[in-house]
């Protein structure tokens, strides 16, 4: 099947079974290799995208089903580095060895995007994405540090 | 200027370089290969820049300014690339922003009579510590030579002693005669002084850098866009993608699949078999650990255009196989009960350790203490699936791997294929969580075979989160058996420890601890269950990450008998060692942990301590402790109040690096405690994902307070990954027991019923 | 005197008839037959399939139909029989009458009779054509297979089969089905496909007191209403009610039997090895034929309209620390959507989905327990499997989130207690010795 995919505002073309996940079209069709693979079954979050303005996981997404959507990557946070959570995540060191937080990085967007003043709570419900080398603390800091850049 | 990411759909097989510009410097990760070589002609030489001055091989000062810094350790997170242009900018003080790494040839190392691999031994190409003193000389020792050179030069066009000139920000400085420039104006003429005698490293006294900032690591521009590039990332052009099966038990062996149900279906180009027959061919290297701990597995790839056709063609391949002899444990429970049939037994095993006369001593009766302990199978789940890329011909291989050791990759792949060494390249990417589970490289191995049935293309052989965590190298399963004597002031004057576990299984960490040493009668043996056919590999701290928790549950337990606080009894216990830091971390721990203040029913504080690498001296490794507050309601749940931490590990380098480590340690280390088990059923390995191998989440983090309080300034910089998998365990076992009075002899902690009377 | 000698005749009369009743060989069309009907190999493995004669006949890692499957029972375990032509352990020196008397009447060529975990009762429905094309099938186009099943533990006397005949006497109809006149051909074919190989009552009618199902057609009240076995409930199959195909149109319910989904849900459980083997392989006129008829079956109504003030909720984070919402949110909320209506037909919905609303929540706990296994369209197993959450969720935690789903968007089934999830976990954990086994499908 041929379909018309709008990533991070750009239109793109890819032939795939309808039943192919969005994130290996993503990977392996368009060379977008930012989004990772960490399960396959939503449980990691290491694929997570916008879609339509919702938090998601990619694994899990037929590009059937995300055909017409607005779909953005970690490709479009910034290509720059300059969100404010990107920069965060380099001025306090969060990362380790950084494979899941692209996913991290778009869930953590998402949550400001709705929610410009979390609470631990919020942080804990919205941010679920597993990682392995154990940033959490710093996930959580960066994300209240963000938040109150934002608010200004 | 390399100041963008050249990977991916840019890339070509003239000059495939991985690059990433950095905060901070750039780090350029990927080949040495030139960018005018063709493959099939001769590759690998420097990437340096016509013009550059190539000082030593472990840095480069471009024409453009840039400082090239050649590291042989991956960075798997831990920073130890960060670490490398550190020891440079301290030495050499051109700018930060101009620094940047690429990872050292393995290739070249080869034919450049182990230049890299000779400092460091096996371990050159090791991610682990980046602060050994071997290697913190040889950059230091080479980016001295490359500045007293450049002063020499400066000294010599400006008429001037060069000891009055100045370095700073990649400039030279005379502020006498007023003369200023940038290291680039000198390259040609520094190339060919030689200094003898060459200059030493600045003494510690001297540093304005090392120990004093903490840079964060120069590679997280290029992670929070995006572009890093991991192993799993690696497009190249014609690439095929190859989707992996090996027998689902242990030792199986591949009879047969029929590749007419997949053949039509899309995108399938072949499926092929890997056998795990020895090449045939003598081995041309030495390699770093023996091939025998990363040995071929049958195996089946499906290959395709994409990973997702390949991957869907393989689960509807219809395969099937000689199981082997591992059927035979039709459970874990049957595994687990062999284990500890071993330690109860009368086997002696083999002896690690013996000092006096541990039976005599315990059969003089008055208190002794006894308790035996299991823990399971654990699995690494890197984040990062493994994975690696590989080209081979008749007369060239060539391999991409998120690989732990370079070097054990690139003999992995002159092994298998049997090549001309010199014809062999390793390519180190990023990558995605080491832990251990990627030294011995046997992932790399697999790639390579895979790549041998569909020769002359790049293959892109992916283990899916399933493949890999039911093919992984585990934690092993251990059980132990201890015993001991206490004497009139409740302290051991014996004591007994006999481990079990199935071949290869950890003994680190067991005996050679402050414990043993510390007592007057004692006897440590292992005993190994010879026919567990699960394979087992290095864990973030192997051995250790369990030893600790025998023998600090051990502890308590003795404290228990012998009515004493856990902590205090510990101080009296480690205090008889002659490292000082057992006591340092302690106290610290007693002090910031607020520990004997008063709590609310139902919540209770646990202490454990180690040291991950003493290996049975004093002053040596890093010696570890935590204090855990727990609680724990009526029904059994555990939730966590706050984790205290403290370590000995001599001094510290990067201080937001050591932290960053104990903190992710400290959370490596609880999840394997409460969550993980991998689990067997007729010889398969039950667990595929991440539903059936719980993680913690960030909802289920406690604060974390790392203090530094306990470092005795010991001449020594020791490893920060592995020291608190042992302790945080056992620190929540001994506080949920001073809770409920159930004492958790068994990991993972998820399975224990811990309901109890309730805090009311 | 004379009197006891009557009475001692008849008795005797009675229990020599009565003997001869239960086990006596029944008669059947193909008596004297000498030389069965030959066929091709589609013919009648196209019969075997829509029969679903593999998934009790065969167990996961044995060879086609070598049987073996365990089978519980309140008086023990039986074992389904091997249908291989093996002459020793299966059935290569059947006559063809003796194999339609075991398929369609449930009796063996000893007249022993079979326990009606077998769905002869259905399957009385088939044609004569069928059932040779069955037997030739068996004969000449399946692989003998020289194993012995295993022995029923069921203890002597309760093992004396005889006494079965009372059961078929009280339940068993015999008679091939007979076309209803006022229906099309197509709802004919699918009555007889539904009723007969399908035996889609098996698992979807409610049974009685004897384990009988309560109806084998359109004309019995309780036919495909909706049953519970084996850890599963399976939905009513009748239109109308939200809980059953209510809301499916006919070309839905093609298509769910075709690709094993439809933008309405996905096949699982029991219905899914039914898919697997059976349904996938169905041609596209007589899977018409299915959803014309069971379309055509009248059901409750329902006045279930989906409620948005869910979505809201949960977007707004409105809901307390550890509910049911939260447990949503965090754990299925990723692939069944905040608004849980899904994606396509590859992601079900939850809002108004008959797995959702079920009286009995058996299957929507063994669900959520052990996951789903992988629908296999086309040789190609697809890979949107529902993992389990047996070890991440505690029984508390999967009655929460269930108790949500069930009473989210509209949805308005009884609440899930966590004394339910833990039975269903343990009689549904593989190492637990109270596992459940297959009943009667």
């Amino acid at each position: 099947m041929s379909y018309t995919l709008t990533i991070n505002g750009e239109p793109h073309e890819v032939d795939a079974a309808p039943e192919t996940p969005l994130l290996w079209v993503l990977r392996d069709h368009l060379g977008m290799t930012g989004t990772k693979y960490g399960c396959g079954i939503a449980q990691c979050g290491a694929c997570t995208v916008h879609i339509d303005g919702q938090a998601l996981r990619s694994c899990n997404l037929p590009v059937d089903a995300v055909a017409g959507a607005d779909i953005r990557t970690i490709e479009g946070l910034d290509q720059d580095g300059e969100h404010v959570l990107q920069k965060l995540w380099v001025e306090m060191n969060v990362a380790q060895c950084g494979y899941c937080q692209s996913g991290m990085l778009m869930a953590a967007a998402r949550l400001l995007e709705d929610n410009p003043d979390p609470s631990d709570r919020d942080i804990d419900l919205r941010i679920d994405n597993i990682c392995r080398c154990g940033t959490y603390p710093r996930v959580r800091e960066a994300i209240h540090r963000a938040a109150e850049i934002m608010r200004g | 200027m390399k100041d963008h990411v050249t990977n991916s759909a840019t890339i070509s097989r003239r000059g495939f370089v991985v690059s990433m510009l950095g905060a901070g410097g750039a780090l350029v990760i990927g080949s040495l290969q030139s960018q005018a070589a063709e493959i099939g002609s001769t590759p690998w030489e420097g990437p340096v820049a016509e013009g550059a001055q190539q000082f030593t091989p472990w840095i480069a000062i471009q024409p453009d300014g840039k400082v090239i810094v050649y590291v042989t350790h991956p960075d798997i997170g831990n920073g130890p690339v960060t670490q490398a242009v550190s020891y440079i900018y301290e030495e050499l003080a051109p700018r930060w922003d101009d620094l940047q790494a690429e990872y050292a040839s393995p290739n070249r190392n080869y034919r450049l009579d182990n230049v890299y691999s000779n400092v460091g031994g096996p371990l050159a190409y090791f991610s682990g510590r980046s602060t050994s003193e071997p290697r913190r000389t040889a950059y230091m020792t080479a980016a001295a030579g490359a500045r007293e050179r450049l002063k020499a030069a400066a000294g010599a066009a400006w008429g001037v002693d060069p000891a009055a000139i100045t370095v700073a920000e990649g400039r030279l400085a005379h502020a006498e005669s007023g003369n200023d420039a940038p290291f680039t104006d000198f390259l040609a003429a520094a190339a060919a002084i030689t200094l003898d005698p060459e200059p030493q490293p600045k003494p510690r006294e001297e540093w304005t850098f090392l120990g004093k900032q903490a840079p964060g690591k120069i590679q997280l521009p290029l992670i929070v866009r995006g572009q890093a590039t991991y192993g799993i990332d690696v497009r190249l052009p014609d690439m095929v993608y190859a989707a992996l099966r090996q027998s689902p038990v242990m030792g199986g062996r591949l009879k047969s699949f029929d590749f007419d149900a997949i053949r039509d279906m899309p995108g399938v180009r072949a499926a092929v078999e890997v056998v795990p027959n020895d090449p045939g061919e003598p081995n041309k290297v030495e390699p770093p650990f023996p091939f025998g701990m990363a040995p071929l597995t049958s195996a089946v790839a499906v290959i395709a255009d994409h990973y997702w056709q390949a991957r869907t063609a393989l689960d509807a391949l219809p395969i099937e196989w000689d199981d082997g002899p591992g059927t035979k444990w039709a459970d874990i429970e049957m595994m687990n009960q062999a284990a500890m049939a071993a330690v109860s037994g009368d086997e002696e095993g083999n002896v690690l350790f013996s000092v006096g006369d541990v039976e005599a001593e315990l059969a003089r009766g008055g208190t002794v203490v006894e308790a035996e302990y299991l823990t399971p199978y654990c699995d690494h789940v890197n984040m990062e699936p493994l994975n690696s890329t590989a080209i081979v011909t008749d007369d060239r291989v060539e391999i991409w791997h998120p690989g732990q050791h370079t070097q054990m990759a690139w003999a992995m792949a002159v092994q298998q294929t049997g090549v001309a060494p010199e014809n062999v390249e390793a390519h180190q990417t990023f990558v995605g969580g080491g832990f251990g589970r990627r030294v011995f490289s046997e992932d790399a191995r697999m790639g390579v075979a895979v790549a041998q049935q569909y020769p002359g293309v790049p293959v892109h052989t992916i283990w899916s989160r399933e493949e890999s965590m039911r093919q992984g190298r585990y934690k092993p399963l251990m059980a132990a058996r201890l015993r001991a004597r206490l004497g009139d002031d409740g302290l051991p004057t014996a004591l007994h420890v006999r481990v079990a576990g199935g071949p290869g299984f950890w003994t680190l960490g067991v005996a050679d601890q402050a414990l043993p040493l510390v007592i007057d009668n004692v006897q440590v043996d292992a005993v190994t269950v010879s026919d567990f056919h699960i394979l087992t590999g290095s864990y973030r701290g192997p051995g250790y990450n369990s030893a600790t928790f025998f023998l600090e549950s051990f502890v308590d337990e003795m404290a228990q008998a012998a009515g004493q606080d856990p902590l205090d009894y510990r101080i009296a216990l480690y205090s008889k060692w002659a490292d000082e830091g057992w006591v340092k971390v302690l106290e610290e721990l007693r002090d910031k942990s607020h520990w004997g203040e008063p709590l609310p029913a139902g919540q209770a504080r646990g202490v454990a301590i180690g040291n991950w690498g003493m290996g049975g001296r004093a002053n040596a490794g890093t010696t570890c402790g935590a204090v855990v507050h727990a609680e724990v309601d009526a029904e059994g749940r555990i939730r966590l109040h706050g984790i205290d931490v403290a370590f000995d590990s001599g001094r510290v380098m990067n201080r937001d690096a050591v932290k960053a480590q104990l903190e992710g340690g400290v959370i490596m280390g609880l999840n394997m405690a409460m969550n993980e088990k991998i689990t067997v059923q007729n010889g398969r390995v039950v667990e595929g994902n991440y539903d059936q191998y719980p993680m913690l989440r960030i909802g289920d983090i406690p604060d974390i307070r790392i203090h530094f309080g306990g470092l005795t300034d010991d001449d020594r910089y020791d490893e920060m990954g592995e020291p608190p998998m042992g302790p945080v365990g056992p620190a929540l076992a001994n506080a949920v027991f001073a809770i409920t009075g159930k004492r958790m002899r068994t990991q993972p902690f998820r399975e224990h019923d811990l309901s109890w009377g309730g805090a009311a | 005197m004379k009197t006891f000698r009557i009475l001692l005749v008849a008795l005797i009369v009675v229990i020599v008839v009565g003997w001869w009743y239960v086990t006596r060989i029944p008669s059947s069309p193909f008596d004297g037959v000498a030389q069965a009907p030959t066929f091709t190999l589609e013919e009648g493995e196209y019969v075997a399939r829509a029969a679903d004669c593999v998934a009790c006949h065969s167990t996961e890692d044995g060879k086609p139909f070598a049987g073996g499957l365990e089978m519980g029972t309140p008086l023990g375990s039986i074992f389904a029989t091997n249908i291989t032509p093996d002459p020793v352990h299966g059935i290569g020196n059947y006559t063809l009458a003796q194999f339609d008397n075991a398929v369609r009447r449930g009796v063996l060529p000893d007249g022993t009779r079979i326990y009606p975990a077998m769905p002869y009762p259905s399957y009385a429905k088939l044609t004569d054509e069928d059932v040779a094309k069955l037997y030739d099938y068996f004969m000449h186009h399946v692989e003998p297979v020289a194993e012995p099943i295993p022995e029923s533990d069921i203890p002597w006397p309760l093992s004396i089969r005889w006494p079965l005949e009372a059961w078929n006497v009280a339940f068993y109809r015999s008679g091939t089905y007979q076309p209803d006149p006022a229906q099309d051909d197509l709802w004919n074919r699918g009555a007889y496909l539904v009723q007969g190989a399908g035996h889609c009552g098996s698992c979807h009618t409610p049974r009685g007191f004897a384990i009988q199902e309560r109806g084998y057609d359109e004309g019995d009240a309780a036919f495909l209403t909706g049953g519970l076995l084996d850890g599963w409930y399976a939905p009513p199959l009748r239109n109308g009610a939200v809980s059953g195909l209510g809301n499916w149109s006919e070309d839905e319910i093609a298509a769910f039997l075709r690709t094993g989904r439809n933008r309405h849900g996905v096949v699982f459980g029991s219905m899914m090895e039914a898919f697997n083997n059976s349904t996938a392989f169905m041609t596209d006129d007589d899977l018409q034929g299915i959803a014309r008829y069971l379309a055509s079956l009248p059901g409750e109504s329902s006045n279930w309209e989906y409620d948005a003030s869910t979505t809201d909720m949960l977007l707004a984070g409105d809901f307390a620390e550890g509910s049911g919402a939260e447990i949503y949110l965090q754990r299925c909320s990723y692939c069944h959507g905040r608004d849980g209506l899904g994606r396509g037909e590859f992601l079900p919905p939850l809002a108004g989905a008959a797995s959702a609303v079920a009286p009995h929540a058996d299957s929507a706990i063994n669900l959520v327990l052990n996951g789903a296994g992988r629908v296999v369209s086309g040789g190609v197993p697809d890979s949107y499997r529902m993992p389990p959450f047996r070890i991440p969720l505690n029984d508390r935690e999967i009655a929460e989130v269930l108790t949500f789903i069930r009473s989210a968007w509209g949805n308005d089934a009884s609440a899930v207690t966590a004394e339910q999830v833990a039975d269903l976990r343990e009689r549904t954990d593989p190492m637990s010795d109270r596992v459940i086994v297959l009943q009667m499908r």
